[in-house]
């Protein structure tokens, strides 16, 4: 003589022990029905009233819980400034320790960015022999006998010429010489001007937006003209959104590589002078671990007395490993993480070391009928909140510092770094948990 | 005044009129007596908990017996303010109907 599973089951849960009342009158309803009309009836309306009872029993539960909440609230803000030293001692040590993470977080998050800007980043690769300078003619070589080359760009890092504008004459460090192949191997949005008609004309330069300022202001610098080192002339075709700091290619002024026609004659065909950083670009598909042994042997074959074999550097790579960043992003990531784990174990041992304080308060909580998981429930949403709190604090402190961060990691963040990373949402959930 | 809405006053009267046996079971019997529509348990039950939480209704929680599962029974009594909300309920409500009955003889729809 059970009423229907189901049915039961729902009411059970969903009428708690508030509604025990209730429940004894359907219970006591359903006894009767049997004896009246039979089982089949009685269950029929059995669960009918589960049915139709399940909305207004979940509203309720929805409203006992936003009671509740606001009590707790009320409670955690009483409790709060009931102890002012300790609470800000608490709060500030979890939301400097949560600051501190964040900062370094930010940090290696940045190096690990670095040069994976670029659309196509997995399928970029420096060309590495014993140094990354390789001869002039080996980019066009490779592209013009390796399907699997989709492109092939050299760089020509130059010493600082004297660039004049007019009358204003600056020396250049930032001049660089590269492939019109350059806009299709990196990714380098343009301002003005475009990446198919910038380099059509040999003597060409695009600059970035800041070497804009510093040579033309705010005019327009498109069609003028800069005169290098008092030898020759270029005209400016284009001007390129400044470049993130954490990425490998720097320039401020970039010129077609044909203008190194002024400093190196017969560069083109010459093997023998290894002075250009060359980078490729891969078709899709194509794997360097296939490509490299076809190419290992290109220079030494025309150069027998420099005998150093060809391969290949993926761009993700060269800053972390090649230069050896790894190290330092390893040592800051563990950093971080302990200085969490210290804050996140002080936060824990300042609230258990007040607990005893707060025996009274469950006691009477008890008494008037809060059920374990209630009491669980109260502490938890406490701790969350002050967890809350601290880490809205953190972030408003990363904000202030930010500024003198960046000048010390030599870094270029923006305040609003900080909202994009869902990192911080995991890290947020990590002290919650605590 | 509070106005009550028509399952509230109807639950009031019951609880009136069962004297001290007013109770989830006997509420809900004398209800479904009174309407042909199907009415379930927790349709009285909130109303009356509604009216308890308003003052009109005064809950006194009895014994738990066998025949309920082990759960109580949760007892109802009228208060005064409860009495006062339904004089005024029941001078609207006549006030309203008065005439009704002609009326709805006399129109023709």
């Amino acid at each position: 003589m059970r009423p229907p599973k189901l049915a039961r089951f729902l009411l059970k849960v969903l009428a708690c022990r508030r509604e025990r009342a209730y429940l004894g009158d359907v219970e006591e309803l359903y006894r009767l029905k049997i004896e009246n009309s039979g089982l089949d009836s009685a269950d029929r309306w059995y669960r009918r009233e589960a049915l139709h009872s399940l909305p207004k029993f979940i509203i309720e539960s929805i409203r006992w819980r936003i009671i509740m909440f606001k009590n707790y609230l009320k409670t955690a803000v009483r409790i709060f400034f009931r102890d002012k030293g300790y609470s800000f001692l608490n709060m500030a040590g979890l939301a400097i320790g949560l600051a501190c993470f964040a900062l370094l977080m930010m940090w290696v998050q940045d190096e690990f960015g670095w040069d994976r800007f670029h659309e196509n980043s997995r399928l970029i690769y420096r060309l590495e022999s014993n140094s990354p300078a390789q001869p002039a003619p080996l980019g066009p070589h490779l592209k013009a006998n390796y399907p699997e080359i989709a492109e092939a760009v050299r760089f020509y890092l130059s010493n600082p010429l004297l660039v004049k504008c007019g009358d204003k004459a600056f020396d250049e460090g930032g001049f660089v010489l590269a492939d019109a192949s350059v806009f299709d191997v990196f990714t380098i949005p343009f301002v003005a001007g475009n990446r198919t008609s910038a380099f059509a004309d040999p003597n060409a330069v695009v600059l970035t937006e800041a070497a804009v300022k510093k040579y033309f202001g705010n005019e327009n610098p498109v069609g003028r003209i800069l005169t290098v080192e008092n030898r020759f002339q270029v005209r400016v075709t284009g001007i390129v959104r400044n470049l993130p700091q954490n990425s490998d290619i720097q320039f401020d002024v970039l010129g077609d590589f044909r203008i190194l026609g002024y400093f190196r004659k017969g560069y083109e065909t010459h093997w023998g002078n290894h002075e250009y950083i060359t980078y490729v670009r891969l078709a899709a598909g194509a794997e360097a671990k296939t490509v490299i042994p076809k190419i290992a042997h290109i220079v030494m074959d025309r150069n027998p007395e420099l005998p150093v074999s060809l391969t290949m550097m993926p761009l993700g790579r060269i800053h972390l490993y090649e230069d050896g960043a790894i190290k330092y992003v390893a040592i800051f990531a563990l950093v971080a993480v302990f200085i969490l784990l210290i804050a996140a174990c002080n936060f824990i041992n300042l609230t258990t070391a007040r607990s005893g304080k707060r025996a009274k308060e469950i006691a009477l909580r008890k008494v008037v009928g809060a059920v374990r998981h209630q009491l669980v429930k109260q502490f938890l949403s406490e701790s969350v909140l002050l967890s809350l709190s601290a880490f809205l604090i953190a972030l408003t402190a990363v904000a202030l510092v930010l500024p003198s961060f960046d000048a010390l990691a030599g870094k270029d963040f923006s305040p609003g770094d900080l909202l994009k990373p869902g990192l911080f949402l995991f890290l947020l959930g990590t002290t919650v948990m605590l | 005044m509070e106005m009550l809405s028509k399952l509230e006053e109807l639950v009031l009267i019951s609880v009136l009129k069962l004297k001290g046996e007013a109770y989830g079971t006997s509420i809900y019997t004398h209800i479904v007596g009174l309407t042909d529509r199907e009415v379930t348990v927790s349709n009285v039950y909130f109303p009356l908990e509604r009216l308890v939480r308003k003052g009109f209704l005064l809950a006194v929680q009895g014994d738990p017996t066998p025949k309920r599962g082990g759960m109580g029974k949760r007892y109802y009594r009228i208060t005064k303010s409860g009495l006062a909300a339904l004089q005024e309920n029941r001078a609207v409500n006549l006030a309203a109907w008065r005439g009704v009955a002609t009326l709805i003889k006399r129109t023709e729809v």
